[in-house]
């Protein structure tokens, strides 16, 4: 029992398990109330009735009368519960009822005894009556009755031995010994009365906690359902935008504008729908307990590049300062988690970007200690419309925001702060924030960073580079230069090509490291070196990153920008150690691949392409779909999608893991550039399935082939 | 006027009613007890015995050993009280003594003065003579006045012990009367004093 309580140190469950435990005792106090109610009025019938057995008459000569034991028994008796039995009335379950009714019940004790003549059996009531006053579970309505028994004796003692211990010539201590008689008694039934206090209180405990739990079902519930409605309401408006808009174009002829006005807005619904269906797995995922959290080697420098390259471009869009800066030296590496710090941290700055009309958006990253540990802290501040407490109080609420009007202004779920507190909590941290409305806010997500033993301190971010003038300007800039493109995949191979080219930037493929390699050094022989390469990281022959590294050893010094479909932890590091000096995903996101080749090459005049603001799937399928040349690219691809069902059936067949292992490559890194993300999603899955050494790979396959057979016969369809 | 109403947001304890009541209670208790207590401590009349036994009486002693005469209300309380203690004497004296009770039988009475319990309970005593005293005029002739006195006479006749052998009315237990009783039958020791007798009158 004693370790019970001790285990348990939740306040709000004491504080919860005292009233139900006040509640007990009251309930207790006030039955063994009516319980002494009846004891006590029965006990003076019965010391009335032993009277008149005992000694109905006194006698003179012949003449007999009532007995004064009769009278004593019939006023005493009731003068002994007259008061008790008001008070019980009066002030049922309160301490001084309970201690009049010790009083009462050793009184007649006393009684009883008197009216037996003294007999030593009769002395039991008084062991009886602390045994019936036990049932108070009240240690200290013993101590009342064990006190008047001691006095009683004493006194007795003092002036009246033989009526208490039979003879006249008693000790002056006899009377201790009686009382010790009673102690002993006593002893044993505080021990139960204590034991009895604890279990009322462990009941109490438990049922505070099933109170607890059950409020807790009841306000999940309640959470559930509001999910449900918020659920409903955010997605029918945007799925009522797009059926909408959808009708409007199946339906209404109008202008070109009008066209490309429903389409906008189709897509940007779509988009939106697409977000909250992403949030939503995150937080079914936090909410399931399933939140799968590493504690890998990272770089806190490497993510914090990582952000601003992602967030940067909209930071500029939104005519904003965005910065990233360490406070104080920051370890090299951590233990961590950088998928999920790198998501909390876009959470914030894209949050910071969004509530930020005019001003800067800054990522601060600095070491602080607590309770002698180090904490890694990124600090997200702008100079936004702030908020107020209140707002602050409900803004890691689910499908919240500070004002539930800004949903509307402002657009976004409402579920990424609470997704990002979970991720936070989930690395051992904590988010908090302070803001100041019409001022600004400032978001600070502390981290264990792990064992920091023998990791050296950086000064700057790994790659540190301030924008405080946005330097680059998509909507007004091209980028100039020559880039060698490694890519051994035709598709990727016409799509890079094209994108390089509508940005400004003149693009020589070749299809593997080695020839990558050779044309490199021999163009820096050259007057005209390329300016930049871009290199897949897997390709036959030789991969990426064994022409990167052999290069960097041919000490070619030129920016190497890494191009892989592997977006893998440590996959980024992995290529910075082979020499790349940046890093680009596949499938190939315009937006993102503009920024990181902005950070190696001039930019020049009129870009089209920054000015795109899609999701990344969405925005290469609108890019291809805006190009005739990527649209007759993008017809072929889909009529060899069925071929290659085939090849990836008879591979799989075959057991030929390296022709599945080529063939799912080949898919993950082109489909969603051509609209078919679902595609890429298989086919990467497939990929990791035959990288991880998965025994069997028929039902992914399967589903993979039946996509492509899907997708082609709906085109043929067409 | 404003003292009398009871403020009912006091705890109840705390009113002056209550503590009003509380003390009424105590002292309607003690008085009660005390004045039980002084009943059963308020001895009889002892009686005024003869000195020197002289024989002419209905209680006859020719075995040489001292006489114990108890007198005996049949249906007073007390004398089962009486007739408890003369048998733990009677354990500790056993055959050094004669013991006659004198059973008073009043005159017009029904046949339940000779068939009582305690009666019953003297008559299987072992040595113990009864006699039921009709009209009670031996009792009066030994100067008895109170049911439960003792009278214990030494083989020569001479008074050893006056007074009863409880120690207050009804009450059983070790008592000094019974302690001296058993002392002069066993070592002649005379008290210095008679002792209380506690039982109803004859």
């Amino acid at each position: 029992m004693t370790r019970y309580f001790s285990t348990i140190n939740d306040r709000s469950l004491a504080a919860a398990a005292e009233p139900l435990l006040a509640d007990h005792r009251d309930e207790i106090y006030r039955r063994t109330d009516r319980l002494f109610a009846g004891l006590l009025v029965a006990q003076w019938i019965f010391a009335v009735a032993l009277a008149l057995i005992v000694s109905p008459r006194a006698w003179d000569g012949a003449n007999g009368k009532v007995h004064p034991h009769v009278w004593g028994a019939l006023y005493l008796g009731a003068a002994a519960i007259v008061f008790p039995l008001a008070m019980i009335k009066l002030a049922p379950g309160q301490s001084i009822t309970r201690h009049v009714v010790a009083a009462a019940q050793v009184l007649l004790s006393s009684l009883l005894i008197h009216v037996t003549g003294g007999r030593i059996e009769t002395h039991f009531h008084v062991f009886g009556s602390l045994a019936f006053l036990a049932f108070y579970r009240d240690w200290r309505v013993l101590i009342t009755a064990s006190a008047i028994v001691a006095a009683d004796h004493f006194f007795r003692g003092v002036f009246w031995p033989q009526s208490v211990f039979g003879v006249a010539t008693a000790s002056p201590y006899r009377w201790m010994e009686h009382a010790g008689w009673v102690v002993f008694e006593d002893v044993f039934l505080i021990l139960s009365c204590y034991r009895s206090q604890q279990e009322m209180k462990s009941i109490a405990w438990h049922e505070a906690g099933l109170r607890a739990a059950h409020l807790r079902t009841e306000a999940a519930n309640q959470t559930k359902s509001q999910f449900l409605a918020n659920m409903s309401h955010e997605i029918r408006s945007p799925m009522t935008a797009i059926l909408g808009h959808a009708d409007m174009l199946l339906h209404v002829e109008g202008s070109e504008n009008d066209v490309l006005a429903c389409v906008q807005t189709i897509r940007r619904n779509g988009d939106h729908l697409l977000s909250l269906i992403n949030d939503i797995l995150d937080l079914s995922k936090i909410e399931a307990g399933k939140i799968l959290v590493e504690r890998i080697e990272c770089s806190p420098g490497a993510i914090l590049c990582d952000v601003e390259s992602l967030m940067r471009v909209r930071a500029i869009e939104g005519g904003l300062n965005f910065s990233v800066e360490f406070a104080t030296p920051v370890p090299a590496t951590i233990q961590s988690d950088p998928t999920r710090i790198k998501q909390i941290l876009i959470n914030l700055v894209g949050n910071a970007i969004k509530f930020t009309r005019k001003g800067s958006v800054k990522v601060v990253c600095r070491m602080e200690e607590s309770a002698g540990k180090p904490v890694l802290v990124f600090e997200v501040l702008d100079t936004g419309i702030g908020m107020s407490p209140e707002d602050m109080s409900r803004l890691f609420q689910p499908f919240t925001q500070a004002d539930g009007s800004m949903t509307r202004r402002f657009g976004g779920t409402g579920l990424g702060l609470t997704i990002s507190r979970s991720f936070a909590e989930e690395l051992g941290g904590t988010i908090d924030v302070e803001s100041v409305a019409g001022i600004g806010s400032k978001f600070i997500v502390r981290l264990d960073p792990g064992s920091l033993e023998g990791v050296p301190m950086l000064n700057s971010p790994l790659a540190p580079h301030e924008i405080d003038e946005p330097s680059v300007k998509p909507s007004s800039n091209k980028l100039c230069g020559r880039v060698l493109v490694a890519e051994d995949g035709e598709d990727n191979q016409m799509v890079l090509k094209f994108y390089l080219r509508d940005i400004g930037v003149h693009a020589t493929i070749v299809p593997n490291g080695k020839l990558a390699y050779e044309k490199a050094l021999a163009a820096e022989k050259t007057d005209s070196p390329f300016d930049l390469i871009l290199m897949d990281m897997q390709m036959p022959v030789m991969d990426g990153y064994t022409a990167t590294t052999m290069l960097r050893r041919a000490s070619y010094p030129r920016p190497i920008v890494a191009l892989t479909a592997h977006a893998m932890q440590g996959d980024r590091e992995k290529c910075l150690a082979a020499g790349c000096d940046g890093y680009a995903t596949k499938p190939i996101v315009p937006n993102l691949l503009f920024a990181e080749l902005s950070r190696h090459l001039q930019t020049c005049d009129l870009p089209k392409l920054a000015e795109r603001k899609l999701e990344p799937a969405r925005e290469s399928a609108q890019w291809v779909m805006d190009s005739p040349e990527m649209q007759e690219y993008l017809v072929k691809f889909v009529a060899s999608l069925s071929e290659r069902a085939t090849e990836l059936e008879q591979a799989v067949t075959d057991g030929n893991r390296d022709a599945v292992k080529f063939i799912s490559h080949k898919l993950a890194g082109v489909a969603t550039t051509f609209g078919y993300p679902e595609i890429s999603r298989s086919a990467a899955e497939l990929e990791t399935l035959v990288v991880k050494g998965a025994t069997s790979l028929q039902q992914q396959a399967d589903e993979l082939a039946e996509l492509c057979r899907s997708v082609s016969e709906n085109a043929v369809a067409r | 006027m404003k003292d009398v109403v009871m403020n009912l947001n006091q705890p109840i304890f705390a009113r002056w009613q209550t503590k009003t009541a509380f003390a009424v209670w105590m002292a309607a208790l003690v008085i009660g007890y005390l004045t039980l207590t002084g009943f059963s401590s308020t001895p009889g009349q002892s009686a005024e015995a003869i000195q020197q036994w002289a024989g002419s009486s209905v209680i006859e002693s020719s075995s040489g050993k001292p006489l114990l005469i108890v007198a005996i209300h049949p249906k007073c309380m007390c004398s089962a009280a009486t007739v408890t203690e003369l048998e733990q004497v009677l354990l500790r004296c056993n055959g050094r003594v004669d013991v006659h009770a004198l059973v008073l039988v009043p005159q017009a009475s029904d046949e339940s003065f000779k068939d009582s319990a305690v009666i019953s309970r003297l008559q299987k005593l072992p040595s113990v003579d009864v006699h039921f005293d009709i009209g009670g005029n031996e009792l009066r002739r030994l100067g008895l006045h109170t049911s439960g006195n003792v009278l214990l006479y030494s083989s020569t006749g001479r008074l050893l012990y006056n007074g009863g052998i409880t120690y207050a009315r009804g009450h059983e237990g070790d008592n000094l009367g019974e302690s001296q009783v058993e002392d002069a039958i066993l070592k002649g020791q005379t008290p210095q004093t008679d002792r209380p007798v506690f039982g109803c009158k004859l």
